[in-house]
């Protein structure tokens, strides 16, 4: 898998755990809740990284 | 619900936590890399493997190669990924995996697997089956059946040809065993009624909607509700009661005689027939609007006479806790010539006769006795021929259609005797030279 590809899986990867993660959040226990929330930071960090990886690459 | 083992291979913390949420009541492990999914594969006993196919950000696939390993296992495998390309999913599916989904539908999807394994448990009950429910060793029968089991448990109509005796109101029953509703397995076969007694039959009635009607009747469309309808016979059903049971396949609801307020019913239909479909659809006695609606997944059950290898065991399975029987080796030959024209129908009735005589030796005159003799051709008075084989001699000459008709009946000989070439020599008393011919112009056909 060529590397821009990679990075698109990833992003794909990513935004498609914050949906079900989203989903699940409203019947998750408050300590849970909380570890939760915390793994959706991560993702949305690791989609801004995987944005701006592409931003900065090559165009196709 | 029991609990099950359940492994989930996923580099993604947040996936997990999804996993795990979706999957509460199990016991679930969890193993984030190649490596630690190895060691656990091998080790531990798990009936469900879910496999992300990437992990990590720089990973190359390793998910697939960790299917051979968790297949090897008998576990059954399911990927779940947001890589899923056209070659993806050939790859994965040819590595043995067992389902294939695209992350993002976790609670609907997992819940619909989990329901799907534990009503087959993985494969294992289709094959169950086969020594008990539908005894058949005839791999292509198998494959057939075990395909239809798949569609059991789903809404799609289902049905099932063959000539008859050959286990087709077996099979429907079987098929409504494993469909997981909780209603009755309604059958009703349509030859065996007039129009308008088939239609009281099916939709019911109510008290003083004819002469006779002195109470309310369900009918058996309402008696099937929330289990399964088996219609057999379907070609013996009038094109009047085709639109009407139609519109009541479609709606789910329908007037018995004689009122005034729709019913409804909830019922699954499986229908079966021993004609030729395409010719009652050709003739015009079958509507293809009701055809459409009726036939789903088609399962054909051949005639006995082309599973021979369900003889003996069928046999066994008659004449299980009551008296057992033994065949000397020319009666048991002869059992096995025989080409059974009423099919397992009439091989029940004959090891019922056998069964209730003195011998416990079977011996081939008692055999012989009660066997049906096998129509045998007049001689001297040609056999007819079916339209097809007519059709091909007029287009592509005598010659052809009559190596075409020898290779149809070597090709026979040979799937009935498991590929024996002796066995076809013999008993069609041909030459090697004609054998090895024909087999070359099959392969020659199937590569072309």
């Amino acid at each position: 898998m060529a590397d821009i590809e990679k990075i698109y899986h990833n992003l794909k990867s990513r935004a498609i755990g914050l949906k079900s993660a989203s989903e699940m959040l409203p019947k998750c226990a408050p300590e849970k809740r909380d570890r939760v929330i915390a793994l959706m930071r991560e993702a949305a960090r690791d989609i801004e990284r995987l944005l701006a990886e592409l931003e900065a690459g090559p165009r196709s | 619900m029991s609990k099950l083992n359940i492994l989930v291979v996923e580099d993604d913390p947040l996936s997990r936590e999804v996993m795990d949420n979706n999957l509460a009541g199990h016991a679930v492990d969890f193993a984030s890399d190649k490596a630690a999914a190895e060691r656990k594969l091998r080790a531990g006993h798990y009936d469900i493997c879910f496999l992300d196919l990437l992990l990590g950000d720089n990973d190359d696939y390793s998910g697939l190669k960790l299917i051979p390993l968790a297949v090897s296992k008998g576990i059954y495998s399911v990927v779940m990924s947001s890589c899923d390309t056209e070659e993806t999913i050939s790859r994965a599916y040819a590595l043995g995996c067992k389902e294939f989904y695209v992350k993002g539908n976790e609670q609907q999807n997992l819940a619909a697997i989990i329901a799907r394994y534990m009503r087959d448990d993985g494969g294992k009950k289709a094959q169950q089956v086969f020594a008990g429910d539908f005894i058949t060793n005839d791999p292509e029968t198998r494959s057939l059946v075990t395909e239809g089991l798949k569609y059991a448990a789903t809404e799609l109509p289902l049905m099932i040809l063959g000539p008859s005796g050959t286990g087709k109101t077996t099979l429907a029953q079987l098929l409504h065993g494993h469909s997981g509703r909780d209603g009755d397995f309604v059958a009703i076969n349509c030859a065996a009624y007039t129009e308008d007694l088939l239609e009281s039959e099916l939709f019911g009635y109510k008290r003083g909607s004819f002469t006779g009607a002195h109470e309310n009747r369900k009918g058996k469309l309402a008696q099937a509700d929330k289990g399964t309808l088996f219609l057999d016979e379907i070609g013996a059903m009038s094109q009047n009661m085709q639109v009407k049971l139609l519109k009541a396949i479609e709606e789910k609801s329908f007037y018995p005689l004689g009122a005034d307020k729709p019913e409804y019913s909830d019922f699954r239909v499986i229908s079966a027939t021993l004609e030729d479909v395409q010719k009652l659809l050709a003739e015009g006695k079958l509507r293809f609007d009701f055809f459409q609606r009726v036939h789903g997944m088609t399962i054909g059950l051949k005639p006995l006479a082309q599973r021979k290898c369900d003889i003996l065991p069928l046999m066994q399975a008659f004449t299980k806790g009551k008296k057992r029987l033994a065949f000397e080796p020319e009666a048991r030959e002869h059992l096995l010539a025989h080409n059974w024209p009423g099919n397992t129908r009439e091989l029940k009735r004959f090891v019922e006769l056998i069964g209730a005589g003195t011998q416990g030796t079977v011996t081939l005159e008692t055999v012989r006795r009660h066997i049906t003799p096998a129509a045998t051709p007049r001689q001297g008075i040609p056999e007819p021929v079916t339209l097809a084989q007519y059709d091909y001699a007029i287009e592509h000459g005598l010659s052809a259609a009559v190596d075409r008709f020898t290779e149809g009946l070597i090709a026979r000989n040979l799937s009935e005797n498991g590929g024996k070439k002796a066995a076809a020599l013999a008993q069609l008393k041909i030459s090697k030279c004609l054998l090895y011919a024909a087999l070359a112009k099959a392969r020659k056909a199937q590569e072309e």
